[in-house]
């Protein structure tokens, strides 16, 4: 089925526009998951979400990452720069890492449950037994 | 050729074509109001001019200096709206949904809850009246006319109750305030561009339509008035559209809009100079409502009578005269105040207006003519 939808972008794009909420709401996890592997400044975050179905824009990344800070997840270091003006560099806070992981795990409970559902409903695995 | 505009995105220059200044610009201002509230705006809003910057940076090199107005269109649409929330608002299609349809279908008429602000742009003192006259829906002059009367009327405690309220109402600073104190309106240029094309639907549907038959002379005789009635409403529609765009926007633009870096902070000096002014200004106006009111009760301004040859006409235009020469200038320099630039043209006018008034009362009163006399002999005399 992912093919399918791969092969035909407008079939693609309505999936997309589907699962737009649902991206959006996955993006704290995914800026989180890209600053644990590395601290990073701003552009490099857009650069690695750039590439993926995660695209995002100055816009929407610069309140999210100060909501970040704000809550304690994360917190920046200013680092200078051979081009210009020192950059802010972002790191996850303990707590970031706490938070990361309870995302993740709450994302992954969730993609097994969708797997689980493909199962059958669970009053037909009842009858069965 | 363009004309360019040189900006400061933090505390570096960049030169800009003007056009795309102006999409910058109001780029930023969305972006500020999208922000109002939230703790991190001013770092955010760093952070996005940083990111201009080095957007900027990219298409900047060797000789090219100039960022132009088609490459900070690109760079805007890179950047994309604010989301303003940071991620934490509920999925909001319904809510949005409602909202835009409600602001659809009620259109212009729509009448939100109102709020008290004070509005800045075109204020005399600090806003109080404009602010009064938008949540009320009548024209400015009116208030202010009632403020002045009642203020005579209460031998100016209404005074202190402008002061009160100057420091009660809060300021209109964002699109937002001002459009929640007009309770309506457009607030943004994007709203404003939807209600002209509105507008302009609703043109086309009422033009008249051009008879079918080329011979009825009745018909094209009709279709003549029908033709010149309409022009006429459209002449007026769009004044009315340039009053109200005016009215909720003239100054925002400019003067109150987050401005890139260079913003120019009004000092505490011109504040105070500005407020100094507009104190006199409201004195002044008292002085002329009751000199007009003396000159018809009593034939005299205050406690002065005039010359007995001069007509009564005379006298009150003096006084008005004497009250739009004072008057103007001080207006105009409360304005260069708040709009650093024109600060030096409006004080040479004021002293212009103010010699030609003590020339005039020079002639009109004996009692200025003998103390200018005694003024001029004076320092004679000490010797």
């Amino acid at each position: 089925m992912t093919e399918k939808t791969q092969e035909n972008p407008q079939n693609r794009d309505a999936v997309k526009d589907k699962f737009s909420p649902i991206r959006k709401g996955l993006l704290e996890l995914v800026v989180l998951k890209v600053i644990s592997s590395q601290k990073a400044y701003a552009a490099d975050i857009l650069q690695s979400l750039n590439d993926t179905e995660f695209t995002t824009q100055e816009g929407t990344l610069y309140p999210l990452l100060s909501r970040l800070r704000r809550e304690g997840a994360v917190e920046y270091e200013w680092v200078e720069s051979s081009s210009g003006p020192p950059r802010k560099y972002y790191r996850l806070t303990a707590k970031g890492k706490e938070q990361l992981s309870t995302l993740q795990e709450y994302w992954d409970w969730l993609a097994e449950t969708i797997q689980n559902f493909s199962k059958g409903p669970k009053i037909n695995n009842i009858k069965k037994t | 050729m363009n004309k360019v505009t040189t900006i400061n995105l933090n505390g570096r220059a960049y030169q800009l074509e003007e056009a795309g200044y102006d999409a910058l610009h109001s780029y930023l201002a969305t972006t500020a109001a999208k922000l109002e509230g939230n703790p991190d705006k001013d770092e955010i809003m760093a952070d996005f001019e940083q990111a201009i910057a080095d957007k900027c940076d990219d298409v900047l090199h060797g000789h090219k200096n100039v960022v132009s107005a088609r490459e900070i269109e690109a760079i805007i649409t890179t950047m994309g709206p604010v989301d303003a929330t940071g991620g934490t608002e509920k999925i909001e299609t319904e809510k949005g949904d409602e909202k835009s349809g409600a602001s659809k279908s009620s259109g212009q008429n729509a009448t939100k809850p109102r709020r008290l602000f004070r509005i800045p742009p075109g204020e005399w003192i600090a806003g109080v009246c404009n602010g009064l006259a938008a949540y009320f829906s009548i024209d400015v002059t009116l208030v202010r006319i009632l403020f002045v009367l009642f203020g005579l009327v209460t031998h100016g405690i209404l005074i202190l109750a402008y002061i009160a309220l100057a420091i009660i109402m809060p300021i209109a600073r964002t699109s937002d305030d001002l459009a929640e104190a007009h309770g309506t309106g457009p607030v943004n240029a994007h709203d404003f561009i939807e209600q002209a094309k509105t507008r302009y639907a609703e043109f086309q549907k009422e033009h008249p339509t051009m008879p079918a038959d080329p011979h009825d002379r009745e018909a094209w005789g009709k279709w003549k008035q029908d033709m010149k009635a309409w022009k006429r409403q459209m002449r007026e529609d769009a004044k009315a559209a340039r009053h109200e765009w005016r009215n909720n926007n003239y100054g925002y633009h400019h003067s109150y809009t987050y401005k890139p870096g260079s913003d120019v902070k009004r000092g505490w000096f011109s504040r105070i100079l500005s407020l100094f002014f507009g104190v006199i200004l409201v004195i002044l106006a008292f002085a002329w409502i009751y000199s007009l009111w003396t000159i018809i009760a009593h034939g005299m301004i205050f406690n002065y009578g005039f010359p007995s040859y001069h007509p009564l006409w005379i006298s009150l235009l003096f006084v008005t005269l004497a009250f739009f020469l004072i008057s103007i200038p001080l207006r105009l320099m409360i304005r260069g105040l708040r709009r650093p630039g024109s600060h030096l043209a409006g004080f040479i006018i004021f002293i212009l207006a103010l010699i030609g008034l003590f020339w005039t009362a020079h002639y009109l009163f004996p009692n200025v003519n003998t103390w200018w006399n005694a003024m001029l002999t004076y320092p004679a005399g000490i010797h």
